[in-house]
Protein backbone atom coordinates (compact mmCIF):
# COMPACT_ATOMS: atom_id res chain seq x y z
CA UNK A 1 0.00 0.00 0.00
CA UNK A 2 2.87 2.21 0.52
CA UNK A 3 4.68 1.63 -2.25
CA UNK A 4 1.28 2.17 -4.23
CA UNK A 5 1.22 5.59 -2.93
CA UNK A 6 4.51 6.76 -3.36
CA UNK A 7 4.63 5.32 -6.94
CA UNK A 8 0.93 7.79 -7.17
CA UNK A 9 3.04 10.60 -6.28
CA UNK A 10 6.06 10.27 -8.11
CA UNK A 11 3.67 10.14 -11.08
CA UNK A 12 1.93 13.42 -10.08
CA UNK A 13 5.27 15.23 -9.88
CA UNK A 14 6.04 15.12 -12.96
CA UNK A 15 2.57 16.47 -14.05
CA UNK A 16 2.43 18.66 -16.87
CA UNK A 17 4.75 16.89 -18.80
CA UNK A 18 4.12 14.49 -21.67
CA UNK A 19 3.80 11.89 -19.02
CA UNK A 20 0.38 11.52 -17.83
CA UNK A 21 -0.69 9.95 -14.77
CA UNK A 22 -2.20 6.66 -14.69
CA UNK A 23 -4.74 6.19 -12.53
CA UNK A 24 -4.63 2.96 -9.79
CA UNK A 25 -7.68 1.47 -7.43
CA UNK A 26 -6.95 2.49 -3.68
CA UNK A 27 -7.15 -0.45 -1.96
CA UNK A 28 -5.77 -3.23 -4.31
CA UNK A 29 -2.63 -4.63 -4.82
CA UNK A 30 -1.38 -3.60 -8.13
CA UNK A 31 1.55 -4.90 -10.11
CA UNK A 32 3.15 -2.75 -12.57
CA UNK A 33 4.34 -4.12 -16.07
CA UNK A 34 6.31 -1.81 -18.93
CA UNK A 35 5.32 -3.55 -22.70
CA UNK A 36 6.74 -2.65 -25.63
CA UNK A 37 3.88 -3.42 -28.83
CA UNK A 38 5.52 -3.52 -32.41
CA UNK A 39 3.40 -4.45 -35.66
CA UNK A 40 4.84 -7.43 -37.89
CA UNK A 41 7.27 -4.88 -39.57
CA UNK A 42 9.32 -4.36 -36.34
CA UNK A 43 7.36 -1.01 -36.46
CA UNK A 44 6.61 0.76 -32.79
CA UNK A 45 2.82 0.74 -32.41
CA UNK A 46 2.00 3.88 -29.88
CA UNK A 47 -1.44 4.94 -29.05
CA UNK A 48 -2.80 1.93 -28.47
CA UNK A 49 -6.09 1.65 -25.55
CA UNK A 50 -6.47 -0.42 -22.82
CA UNK A 51 -8.89 -3.06 -24.15
CA UNK A 52 -6.62 -4.20 -26.84
CA UNK A 53 -4.30 -5.89 -24.33
CA UNK A 54 -4.52 -8.70 -22.16
CA UNK A 55 -2.48 -10.19 -19.13
CA UNK A 56 -1.93 -13.57 -18.05
CA UNK A 57 -0.66 -14.55 -14.60
CA UNK A 58 0.11 -18.04 -14.05
CA UNK A 59 -1.81 -18.38 -17.37
CA UNK A 60 -4.93 -17.17 -15.85
CA UNK A 61 -6.64 -13.73 -16.79
CA UNK A 62 -5.60 -10.94 -14.62
CA UNK A 63 -7.32 -7.79 -14.41
CA UNK A 64 -6.04 -4.49 -15.83
CA UNK A 65 -6.44 -1.84 -13.08
CA UNK A 66 -4.12 0.44 -14.74
CA UNK A 67 -3.27 1.68 -17.77
CA UNK A 68 -1.03 4.55 -19.72
CA UNK A 69 -0.18 5.10 -23.31
CA UNK A 70 1.29 8.53 -22.54
CA UNK A 71 5.22 8.70 -23.31
CA UNK A 72 7.20 8.06 -20.29
CA UNK A 73 10.16 9.35 -18.72
CA UNK A 74 13.48 7.32 -18.79
CA UNK A 75 15.43 6.35 -15.44
CA UNK A 76 18.63 4.31 -17.04
CA UNK A 77 21.91 3.59 -15.80
CA UNK A 78 23.84 3.55 -18.61
CA UNK A 79 26.73 0.84 -18.59
CA UNK A 80 29.64 0.88 -21.08
CA UNK A 81 31.95 -1.41 -21.61
CA UNK A 82 35.50 -0.18 -21.26
CA UNK A 83 37.32 -3.46 -21.48
CA UNK A 84 40.69 -3.85 -23.73
CA UNK A 85 38.39 -5.18 -26.78
CA UNK A 86 36.33 -1.71 -26.60
CA UNK A 87 39.73 0.58 -27.06
CA UNK A 88 38.95 0.90 -30.89
CA UNK A 89 35.92 1.88 -30.39
CA UNK A 90 36.39 4.55 -27.57
CA UNK A 91 35.37 7.77 -29.42
CA UNK A 92 32.40 6.72 -31.07
CA UNK A 93 31.01 4.91 -27.60
CA UNK A 94 32.06 8.46 -26.31
CA UNK A 95 30.19 10.68 -28.52
CA UNK A 96 27.65 8.62 -29.03
CA UNK A 97 26.73 8.88 -25.20
CA UNK A 98 27.00 12.41 -25.61
CA UNK A 99 24.27 12.36 -28.26
CA UNK A 100 21.69 9.92 -26.14
CA UNK A 101 22.73 12.58 -23.02
CA UNK A 102 22.05 15.49 -25.19
CA UNK A 103 18.53 13.58 -26.66
CA UNK A 104 17.36 12.79 -22.88
CA UNK A 105 14.26 15.09 -21.83
CA UNK A 106 13.98 17.29 -19.02
CA UNK A 107 11.93 14.48 -16.99
CA UNK A 108 14.30 11.86 -18.03
CA UNK A 109 17.54 10.96 -15.86
CA UNK A 110 20.22 8.60 -16.40
CA UNK A 111 23.49 7.61 -14.66
CA UNK A 112 26.41 6.57 -16.16
CA UNK A 113 29.18 3.70 -15.47
CA UNK A 114 31.69 1.67 -16.95
CA UNK A 115 33.13 -1.62 -16.22
CA UNK A 116 36.35 -2.80 -17.23
CA UNK A 117 38.93 -2.80 -14.81
CA UNK A 118 36.65 -1.44 -12.09
CA UNK A 119 32.97 -1.51 -12.39
CA UNK A 120 32.71 2.42 -11.55
CA UNK A 121 29.06 3.57 -11.44
CA UNK A 122 28.48 7.32 -10.83
CA UNK A 123 26.96 8.88 -7.82
CA UNK A 124 24.94 11.12 -9.71
CA UNK A 125 21.80 9.78 -11.05
CA UNK A 126 20.41 13.44 -12.92
CA UNK A 127 18.36 15.23 -15.66
CA UNK A 128 21.44 17.75 -15.63
CA UNK A 129 23.17 17.38 -19.05
CA UNK A 130 25.79 18.99 -18.11
CA UNK A 131 26.47 16.81 -15.37
CA UNK A 132 26.11 13.73 -17.32
CA UNK A 133 28.38 15.19 -20.15
CA UNK A 134 31.41 15.91 -17.83
CA UNK A 135 31.33 12.04 -16.28
CA UNK A 136 30.82 11.30 -20.34
CA UNK A 137 34.05 13.21 -21.02
CA UNK A 138 36.33 12.83 -17.64
CA UNK A 139 35.51 9.36 -16.79
CA UNK A 140 35.97 6.76 -19.47
CA UNK A 141 39.12 4.88 -19.19
CA UNK A 142 39.61 1.82 -21.27
CA UNK A 143 41.23 -1.11 -20.11
CA UNK A 144 40.42 -4.44 -18.37
CA UNK A 145 38.47 -7.30 -18.99
CA UNK A 146 34.29 -7.49 -19.20
CA UNK A 147 32.55 -8.07 -15.74
CA UNK A 148 29.52 -8.03 -17.38
CA UNK A 149 27.37 -10.15 -14.47
CA UNK A 150 29.53 -7.57 -11.90
CA UNK A 151 28.52 -4.39 -13.57
CA UNK A 152 24.97 -5.21 -14.40
CA UNK A 153 24.18 -6.07 -10.54
CA UNK A 154 25.89 -3.33 -9.44
CA UNK A 155 23.85 -1.39 -11.95
CA UNK A 156 20.25 -2.69 -10.91
CA UNK A 157 21.51 -2.18 -7.11
CA UNK A 158 22.45 1.59 -8.39
CA UNK A 159 18.58 2.21 -8.99
CA UNK A 160 17.28 0.42 -5.90
CA UNK A 161 15.97 3.19 -4.14
CA UNK A 162 14.34 4.51 -6.96
CA UNK A 163 10.57 4.45 -8.15
CA UNK A 164 8.62 3.57 -11.20
CA UNK A 165 10.47 1.82 -14.77
CA UNK A 166 13.80 1.18 -14.08
CA UNK A 167 16.14 0.42 -16.35
CA UNK A 168 20.08 -0.71 -17.47
CA UNK A 169 21.19 -0.18 -21.00
CA UNK A 170 24.61 -1.79 -21.51
CA UNK A 171 26.67 -1.24 -24.15
CA UNK A 172 29.10 -3.87 -24.61
CA UNK A 173 31.31 -6.33 -26.89
CA UNK A 174 31.60 -9.26 -25.26
CA UNK A 175 30.45 -11.60 -22.95
CA UNK A 176 31.35 -12.17 -19.11
CA UNK A 177 35.16 -12.97 -18.83
CA UNK A 178 34.95 -12.87 -15.19
CA UNK A 179 34.51 -10.83 -11.73
CA UNK A 180 36.40 -8.69 -10.33
CA UNK A 181 37.76 -8.94 -6.52
CA UNK A 182 35.58 -8.95 -3.35
CA UNK A 183 32.27 -7.89 -6.09
CA UNK A 184 28.88 -9.83 -6.23
CA UNK A 185 27.17 -10.70 -8.80
CA UNK A 186 26.99 -14.18 -11.01
CA UNK A 187 24.23 -14.85 -14.18
CA UNK A 188 21.88 -16.31 -11.00
CA UNK A 189 22.04 -13.28 -9.01
CA UNK A 190 21.43 -10.82 -11.83
CA UNK A 191 18.14 -12.36 -13.11
CA UNK A 192 17.02 -13.18 -9.54
CA UNK A 193 17.59 -9.04 -8.73
CA UNK A 194 15.93 -8.50 -12.02
CA UNK A 195 13.12 -10.65 -11.74
CA UNK A 196 12.72 -9.77 -8.12
CA UNK A 197 12.69 -6.45 -8.39
CA UNK A 198 11.88 -5.54 -11.95
CA UNK A 199 14.19 -4.27 -13.68
CA UNK A 200 14.33 -4.22 -17.08
CA UNK A 201 17.49 -4.64 -19.21
CA UNK A 202 18.67 -3.18 -22.98
CA UNK A 203 22.00 -3.87 -24.49
CA UNK A 204 23.25 -2.99 -27.42
CA UNK A 205 25.68 -5.23 -28.71
CA UNK A 206 28.60 -4.28 -30.36
CA UNK A 207 30.28 -6.09 -33.13
CA UNK A 208 33.20 -8.10 -31.93
CA UNK A 209 33.98 -10.27 -29.57
CA UNK A 210 31.10 -12.20 -28.68
CA UNK A 211 32.55 -15.72 -27.81
CA UNK A 212 30.60 -18.71 -26.29
CA UNK A 213 26.95 -19.22 -28.50
CA UNK A 214 25.18 -20.71 -25.17
CA UNK A 215 26.43 -17.58 -23.07
CA UNK A 216 25.25 -15.47 -25.05
CA UNK A 217 21.62 -17.13 -25.80
CA UNK A 218 21.63 -16.52 -21.91
CA UNK A 219 22.18 -13.44 -22.30
CA UNK A 220 19.61 -11.77 -24.46
CA UNK A 221 17.31 -14.62 -22.86
CA UNK A 222 17.76 -12.32 -19.46
CA UNK A 223 17.19 -9.58 -21.54
CA UNK A 224 14.13 -10.67 -23.08
CA UNK A 225 12.78 -12.22 -19.68
CA UNK A 226 12.88 -8.67 -17.88
CA UNK A 227 11.04 -7.50 -21.22
CA UNK A 228 13.67 -5.32 -22.72
CA UNK A 229 14.97 -4.91 -25.93
CA UNK A 230 18.59 -6.09 -27.45
CA UNK A 231 20.12 -4.46 -30.78
CA UNK A 232 23.30 -5.53 -32.67
CA UNK A 233 25.31 -3.11 -34.39
CA UNK A 234 28.08 -3.17 -36.71
CA UNK A 235 30.79 -1.52 -37.10
CA UNK A 236 28.94 0.50 -40.05
CA UNK A 237 25.46 1.34 -38.06
CA UNK A 238 24.98 4.52 -36.77
CA UNK A 239 25.54 3.83 -33.26
CA UNK A 240 23.60 7.11 -31.96
CA UNK A 241 21.04 5.88 -34.20
CA UNK A 242 20.57 2.85 -32.47
CA UNK A 243 20.71 5.01 -28.91
CA UNK A 244 17.91 6.73 -30.18
CA UNK A 245 15.98 3.66 -31.01
CA UNK A 246 16.04 2.36 -27.33
CA UNK A 247 15.35 5.88 -26.03
CA UNK A 248 12.11 6.09 -28.24
CA UNK A 249 11.09 2.30 -27.63
CA UNK A 250 11.49 3.08 -24.19
CA UNK A 251 9.32 6.13 -24.26
CA UNK A 252 6.74 4.10 -26.28
CA UNK A 253 6.24 1.59 -23.71
CA UNK A 254 2.51 1.31 -22.10
CA UNK A 255 2.19 1.02 -18.49
CA UNK A 256 -0.24 -1.53 -17.46
CA UNK A 257 -1.16 -2.44 -13.98
CA UNK A 258 -2.77 -5.49 -12.93
CA UNK A 259 -4.24 -7.47 -9.61
CA UNK A 260 -1.91 -10.66 -8.95
CA UNK A 261 -4.18 -13.77 -9.19
CA UNK A 262 -2.60 -14.92 -5.88
CA UNK A 263 -0.10 -13.17 -3.36
CA UNK A 264 1.94 -16.07 -2.46
CA UNK A 265 5.31 -15.00 -2.60
CA UNK A 266 6.16 -17.41 -5.14
CA UNK A 267 7.71 -16.41 -8.86
CA UNK A 268 4.69 -15.95 -11.27
CA UNK A 269 4.74 -16.14 -14.88
CA UNK A 270 3.70 -13.03 -17.11
CA UNK A 271 2.32 -12.98 -20.46
CA UNK A 272 1.16 -9.90 -22.15
CA UNK A 273 -1.08 -10.64 -25.29
CA UNK A 274 -2.80 -8.38 -27.69
CA UNK A 275 -6.37 -8.83 -28.98
CA UNK A 276 -5.56 -6.92 -32.70
CA UNK A 277 -3.67 -9.28 -35.02
CA UNK A 278 -0.70 -7.96 -36.22
CA UNK A 279 0.44 -6.77 -33.18
CA UNK A 280 2.95 -8.36 -30.56
CA UNK A 281 3.63 -7.12 -27.09
CA UNK A 282 6.92 -7.42 -25.60
CA UNK A 283 7.18 -7.51 -21.26
CA UNK A 284 8.78 -8.99 -18.50
CA UNK A 285 8.11 -12.65 -18.17
CA UNK A 286 8.00 -13.14 -14.62
CA UNK A 287 7.62 -11.33 -11.18
CA UNK A 288 7.38 -12.14 -7.66
CA UNK A 289 3.81 -11.57 -6.27
CA UNK A 290 4.01 -9.75 -3.10
CA UNK A 291 5.92 -8.00 -4.92
CA UNK A 292 4.51 -4.09 -6.07
CA UNK A 293 7.08 -3.47 -8.88
CA UNK B 1 41.65 20.50 -20.67
CA UNK B 2 44.30 22.16 -19.90
CA UNK B 3 43.10 25.22 -21.58
CA UNK B 4 39.32 24.64 -20.16
CA UNK B 5 40.88 24.91 -16.54
CA UNK B 6 43.15 27.83 -17.37
CA UNK B 7 40.43 29.83 -18.71
CA UNK B 8 37.84 28.42 -16.19
CA UNK B 9 41.00 30.09 -13.24
CA UNK B 10 41.23 33.12 -14.88
CA UNK B 11 38.77 34.18 -16.72
CA UNK B 12 36.69 36.36 -14.14
CA UNK B 13 38.60 39.41 -14.73
CA UNK B 14 37.16 42.47 -12.89
CA UNK B 15 37.58 46.10 -12.54
CA UNK B 16 38.69 48.27 -9.37
CA UNK B 17 35.38 48.13 -7.60
CA UNK B 18 34.57 51.54 -5.23
CA UNK B 19 36.51 50.97 -2.21
CA UNK B 20 34.99 51.37 1.02
CA UNK B 21 36.01 54.51 3.24
CA UNK B 22 37.29 52.83 6.26
CA UNK B 23 40.02 49.91 5.38
CA UNK B 24 39.67 46.52 6.51
CA UNK B 25 42.68 44.41 7.13
CA UNK B 26 42.98 41.53 4.68
CA UNK B 27 45.18 38.22 5.02
CA UNK B 28 48.69 38.57 2.99
CA UNK B 29 48.82 36.11 0.25
CA UNK B 30 51.36 33.63 1.08
CA UNK B 31 53.27 32.03 -1.95
CA UNK B 32 55.35 28.47 -1.08
CA UNK B 33 58.06 28.94 -4.36
CA UNK B 34 60.19 26.21 -4.74
CA UNK B 35 63.31 27.05 -6.64
CA UNK B 36 66.03 24.45 -8.27
CA UNK B 37 68.75 24.37 -10.47
CA UNK B 38 69.07 22.58 -13.77
CA UNK B 39 69.36 19.12 -11.93
CA UNK B 40 66.21 19.59 -9.76
CA UNK B 41 68.25 20.43 -6.98
CA UNK B 42 66.76 23.04 -4.39
CA UNK B 43 68.39 26.27 -4.24
CA UNK B 44 69.32 27.26 -0.48
CA UNK B 45 70.71 30.68 0.53
CA UNK B 46 68.31 33.44 -1.37
CA UNK B 47 66.93 36.25 -0.25
CA UNK B 48 63.80 38.78 -0.56
CA UNK B 49 65.97 40.64 -2.69
CA UNK B 50 66.52 37.63 -5.25
CA UNK B 51 62.49 37.35 -6.13
CA UNK B 52 59.99 39.40 -7.86
CA UNK B 53 55.96 38.76 -7.63
CA UNK B 54 53.50 39.65 -10.03
CA UNK B 55 50.01 39.93 -9.47
CA UNK B 56 48.07 40.02 -12.99
CA UNK B 57 51.03 41.09 -14.68
CA UNK B 58 51.81 44.20 -11.83
CA UNK B 59 54.76 44.18 -9.62
CA UNK B 60 53.63 43.88 -6.22
CA UNK B 61 55.76 44.65 -2.96
CA UNK B 62 57.34 41.35 -0.96
CA UNK B 63 56.03 42.04 2.62
CA UNK B 64 57.14 39.15 4.57
CA UNK B 65 60.11 36.41 3.48
CA UNK B 66 60.39 32.81 5.39
CA UNK B 67 63.97 31.09 4.34
CA UNK B 68 63.49 27.30 4.55
CA UNK B 69 63.12 24.98 5.73
CA UNK B 70 59.63 25.37 7.22
CA UNK B 71 58.06 22.53 9.33
CA UNK B 72 55.11 21.07 6.89
CA UNK B 73 51.30 19.90 7.30
CA UNK B 74 51.29 17.35 4.63
CA UNK B 75 48.42 14.60 3.49
CA UNK B 76 49.81 11.99 1.71
CA UNK B 77 46.52 10.20 -0.73
CA UNK B 78 47.25 7.43 -1.99
CA UNK B 79 44.88 5.87 -4.86
CA UNK B 80 44.51 1.92 -3.83
CA UNK B 81 41.93 1.26 -6.69
CA UNK B 82 41.79 -1.69 -8.99
CA UNK B 83 42.79 0.10 -11.58
CA UNK B 84 46.25 1.06 -10.23
CA UNK B 85 48.96 -1.61 -12.03
CA UNK B 86 52.58 -0.33 -10.98
CA UNK B 87 52.15 1.57 -7.07
CA UNK B 88 50.07 -1.38 -5.95
CA UNK B 89 52.40 -1.48 -2.88
CA UNK B 90 51.73 0.78 -0.64
CA UNK B 91 54.03 0.04 2.17
CA UNK B 92 57.49 1.59 0.30
CA UNK B 93 55.21 4.91 -0.58
CA UNK B 94 54.17 5.15 3.12
CA UNK B 95 57.96 4.31 4.94
CA UNK B 96 59.59 6.88 2.22
CA UNK B 97 56.60 9.50 3.54
CA UNK B 98 56.63 8.72 7.39
CA UNK B 99 60.53 8.77 6.93
CA UNK B 100 60.54 12.40 5.08
CA UNK B 101 59.03 13.91 8.45
CA UNK B 102 61.23 16.13 10.62
CA UNK B 103 60.14 17.46 14.17
CA UNK B 104 57.54 19.72 14.14
CA UNK B 105 55.63 18.58 10.83
CA UNK B 106 52.15 16.88 10.81
CA UNK B 107 51.13 14.61 8.75
CA UNK B 108 48.79 11.94 7.83
CA UNK B 109 47.35 9.59 5.45
CA UNK B 110 44.58 8.95 3.19
CA UNK B 111 43.41 6.18 1.25
CA UNK B 112 41.19 6.71 -2.08
CA UNK B 113 39.52 3.00 -3.12
CA UNK B 114 35.21 3.64 -3.84
CA UNK B 115 35.93 6.46 -1.40
CA UNK B 116 38.29 8.87 0.54
CA UNK B 117 39.24 7.26 3.82
CA UNK B 118 41.78 9.03 6.38
CA UNK B 119 43.74 7.97 8.85
CA UNK B 120 42.15 9.80 12.17
CA UNK B 121 44.17 13.45 12.85
CA UNK B 122 47.29 14.73 11.88
CA UNK B 123 50.12 13.22 13.28
CA UNK B 124 53.96 14.10 14.06
CA UNK B 125 55.61 11.12 14.10
CA UNK B 126 56.80 8.31 12.24
CA UNK B 127 55.34 5.16 13.75
CA UNK B 128 52.04 7.21 14.48
CA UNK B 129 51.85 7.57 10.42
CA UNK B 130 52.74 4.43 9.70
CA UNK B 131 49.92 2.86 11.98
CA UNK B 132 47.69 6.10 10.71
CA UNK B 133 48.48 4.58 7.40
CA UNK B 134 47.65 1.12 7.99
CA UNK B 135 44.22 2.20 8.66
CA UNK B 136 43.63 4.73 5.72
CA UNK B 137 44.59 2.23 3.23
CA UNK B 138 42.43 -0.80 4.71
CA UNK B 139 39.53 -0.97 2.23
CA UNK B 140 37.73 -4.08 1.47
CA UNK B 141 38.62 -6.06 -2.48
CA UNK B 142 34.79 -5.11 -3.31
CA UNK B 143 35.60 -1.19 -2.51
CA UNK B 144 38.64 -1.47 -4.36
CA UNK B 145 36.97 -2.59 -7.49
CA UNK B 146 34.51 -0.43 -7.72
CA UNK B 147 34.99 3.26 -8.74
CA UNK B 148 37.77 5.41 -8.07
CA UNK B 149 36.81 8.97 -7.38
CA UNK B 150 39.78 11.01 -7.07
CA UNK B 151 39.11 13.95 -7.81
CA UNK B 152 36.39 14.13 -4.92
CA UNK B 153 39.23 12.45 -2.34
CA UNK B 154 41.41 15.58 -3.61
CA UNK B 155 38.64 18.04 -2.64
CA UNK B 156 38.18 16.24 0.59
CA UNK B 157 42.14 16.39 1.21
CA UNK B 158 42.01 19.70 0.40
CA UNK B 159 39.03 20.55 2.52
CA UNK B 160 40.77 18.99 5.79
CA UNK B 161 44.23 20.97 4.87
CA UNK B 162 42.45 24.67 4.24
CA UNK B 163 41.68 24.44 7.96
CA UNK B 164 45.43 24.22 9.19
CA UNK B 165 47.86 26.42 9.24
CA UNK B 166 51.34 26.72 7.66
CA UNK B 167 52.99 25.64 4.73
CA UNK B 168 50.20 22.43 3.27
CA UNK B 169 51.01 20.44 1.04
CA UNK B 170 49.33 17.37 -0.42
CA UNK B 171 51.64 14.26 -2.04
CA UNK B 172 49.10 12.53 -4.07
CA UNK B 173 49.75 8.57 -5.84
CA UNK B 174 47.28 7.88 -8.50
CA UNK B 175 46.88 6.82 -11.88
CA UNK B 176 44.75 9.57 -13.13
CA UNK B 177 41.91 7.27 -14.28
CA UNK B 178 39.21 9.02 -12.25
CA UNK B 179 35.30 7.83 -11.92
CA UNK B 180 32.58 7.66 -10.08
CA UNK B 181 33.30 10.93 -8.56
CA UNK B 182 30.23 13.88 -7.43
CA UNK B 183 32.89 16.66 -8.66
CA UNK B 184 34.17 17.44 -11.90
CA UNK B 185 38.15 17.83 -12.03
CA UNK B 186 37.96 21.25 -12.34
CA UNK B 187 36.19 21.41 -9.37
CA UNK B 188 38.38 19.88 -7.47
CA UNK B 189 41.45 21.33 -8.87
CA UNK B 190 39.53 24.85 -7.22
CA UNK B 191 39.93 23.89 -4.20
CA UNK B 192 43.43 23.14 -3.54
CA UNK B 193 44.11 25.63 -5.85
CA UNK B 194 42.52 28.44 -4.13
CA UNK B 195 43.55 27.50 -0.78
CA UNK B 196 47.06 27.62 -1.49
CA UNK B 197 47.79 24.15 -1.27
CA UNK B 198 50.11 22.58 -3.25
CA UNK B 199 49.67 19.03 -4.69
CA UNK B 200 52.78 17.27 -5.72
CA UNK B 201 52.16 13.74 -7.59
CA UNK B 202 53.45 10.51 -8.22
CA UNK B 203 51.46 9.09 -10.83
CA UNK B 204 51.64 5.92 -12.88
CA UNK B 205 49.25 7.42 -15.96
CA UNK B 206 50.38 6.30 -19.34
CA UNK B 207 49.72 8.09 -22.40
CA UNK B 208 48.44 5.27 -24.84
CA UNK B 209 47.26 5.83 -28.78
CA UNK B 210 44.36 3.54 -29.82
CA UNK B 211 43.44 3.33 -32.95
CA UNK B 212 39.90 3.81 -33.59
CA UNK B 213 39.76 3.39 -37.45
CA UNK B 214 42.33 3.60 -40.56
CA UNK B 215 42.70 7.56 -40.35
CA UNK B 216 41.86 8.21 -36.88
CA UNK B 217 44.03 7.18 -33.74
CA UNK B 218 43.06 8.75 -29.94
CA UNK B 219 45.80 9.85 -27.44
CA UNK B 220 44.22 8.67 -24.26
CA UNK B 221 46.55 10.64 -21.11
CA UNK B 222 45.23 9.97 -17.99
CA UNK B 223 48.27 12.09 -16.70
CA UNK B 224 47.06 15.02 -18.54
CA UNK B 225 44.83 16.62 -15.22
CA UNK B 226 47.69 15.64 -12.88
CA UNK B 227 50.08 18.01 -14.66
CA UNK B 228 47.84 20.54 -14.52
CA UNK B 229 46.58 20.35 -10.95
CA UNK B 230 50.38 20.01 -10.54
CA UNK B 231 51.77 23.00 -12.27
CA UNK B 232 48.23 25.33 -11.04
CA UNK B 233 49.02 24.12 -6.99
CA UNK B 234 52.75 25.16 -7.59
CA UNK B 235 53.93 21.38 -7.41
CA UNK B 236 55.41 18.63 -9.76
CA UNK B 237 54.37 15.71 -11.58
CA UNK B 238 56.72 13.12 -11.39
CA UNK B 239 57.73 10.93 -13.14
CA UNK B 240 57.86 13.48 -16.30
CA UNK B 241 56.19 11.67 -19.37
CA UNK B 242 58.54 10.43 -21.94
CA UNK B 243 58.34 7.64 -24.44
CA UNK B 244 58.40 3.78 -23.09
CA UNK B 245 59.10 5.39 -19.63
CA UNK B 246 60.35 3.18 -17.02
CA UNK B 247 58.42 3.83 -14.07
CA UNK B 248 60.63 4.91 -11.22
CA UNK B 249 60.26 2.96 -7.76
CA UNK B 250 58.34 5.04 -5.05
CA UNK B 251 60.40 5.67 -2.39
CA UNK B 252 62.78 8.11 -4.01
CA UNK B 253 60.08 10.10 -5.62
CA UNK B 254 58.12 10.45 -2.37
CA UNK B 255 61.11 11.31 -0.30
CA UNK B 256 62.03 14.15 -3.44
CA UNK B 257 58.49 15.73 -3.36
CA UNK B 258 58.47 16.06 0.31
CA UNK B 259 62.06 17.91 0.48
CA UNK B 260 61.04 19.78 -2.67
CA UNK B 261 58.26 21.35 -0.25
CA UNK B 262 60.37 21.69 2.80
CA UNK B 263 63.01 23.59 0.61
CA UNK B 264 60.66 26.04 -0.66
CA UNK B 265 60.67 30.05 -0.16
CA UNK B 266 57.71 31.16 1.38
CA UNK B 267 56.81 35.17 0.30
CA UNK B 268 53.88 37.32 1.30
CA UNK B 269 52.48 39.75 -0.79
CA UNK B 270 49.17 42.30 0.02
CA UNK B 271 45.89 41.14 -2.09
CA UNK B 272 45.08 43.05 -5.05
CA UNK B 273 41.68 44.58 -3.84
CA UNK B 274 39.09 43.94 -6.70
CA UNK B 275 37.18 40.95 -5.83
CA UNK B 276 37.99 38.10 -8.13
CA UNK B 277 40.84 35.55 -9.57
CA UNK B 278 43.99 36.95 -10.15
CA UNK B 279 46.93 35.50 -11.90
CA UNK B 280 50.65 35.34 -9.81
CA UNK B 281 54.24 34.80 -11.08
CA UNK B 282 56.83 34.71 -9.29
CA UNK B 283 60.14 35.07 -10.95
CA UNK B 284 64.06 34.92 -9.42
CA UNK B 285 67.09 37.31 -10.11
CA UNK B 286 69.64 34.47 -11.26
CA UNK B 287 70.19 32.72 -14.39
CA UNK B 288 69.42 29.25 -15.22
CA UNK B 289 66.73 28.77 -12.42
CA UNK B 290 63.49 27.02 -12.03
CA UNK B 291 60.50 28.84 -10.55
CA UNK B 292 57.46 26.81 -9.20
CA UNK B 293 54.67 28.59 -7.43
CA UNK B 294 50.89 28.98 -6.79
CA UNK B 295 49.61 30.06 -10.12
CA UNK B 296 46.75 32.53 -8.90
CA UNK B 297 44.73 33.34 -5.67
CA UNK B 298 41.07 34.47 -5.11
CA UNK B 299 40.05 37.69 -3.41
Amino acid sequence: MVRLVLIVIVAASAAGSAWQQPSFRSGVQTVVIHSTVKDESGRLVPDLTQDVFEVFDNGKPAEITAFSNAAQPITVALMLDMSGSMMPQLIRVRDSTLRFIEALHPEDRARIGTFGSEIALSPILTNDKAVLTRVAREELWPGGGTPLWNALYAAMGSLAGEQGRRVVLVLTDGMNTGSLPGLSGDFGNVRARATKDGYMLYSIGMEGVYQDESEVKKYLQLIDDTGGGHFNVSAQDDLQATFARVADELRRQYLIGFAPVALDGKEHTLEVRMKKPGLRARARKSYVAGQSR
Amino acid sequence: MRLALVCFAFAIVTVPSARSSVPTPVAPILIDVAVSDETAQSIPGLTAADFEVFVDGRPRPIESFTAPPAPLTLLLLVDVSQSMAVYTDTEPIVEAFASSLVSGDRALVGGVANRLQLAPGLIGTKRNVVSGARTALNFKKEEKSGPSPIWDALDGAAAFLEKQSGRRGIVFVTDGRSTGNRLGSVSAVERAFFAGITVQVLTEARTIFIRQDQDTAVRVRSGLMLQELARMTGGLCLPEYKPNLELPKPGPVIAHLVKDLRDRYTLAVSPEGATGTHKIEVTVKRPNVSVRARSGYRS
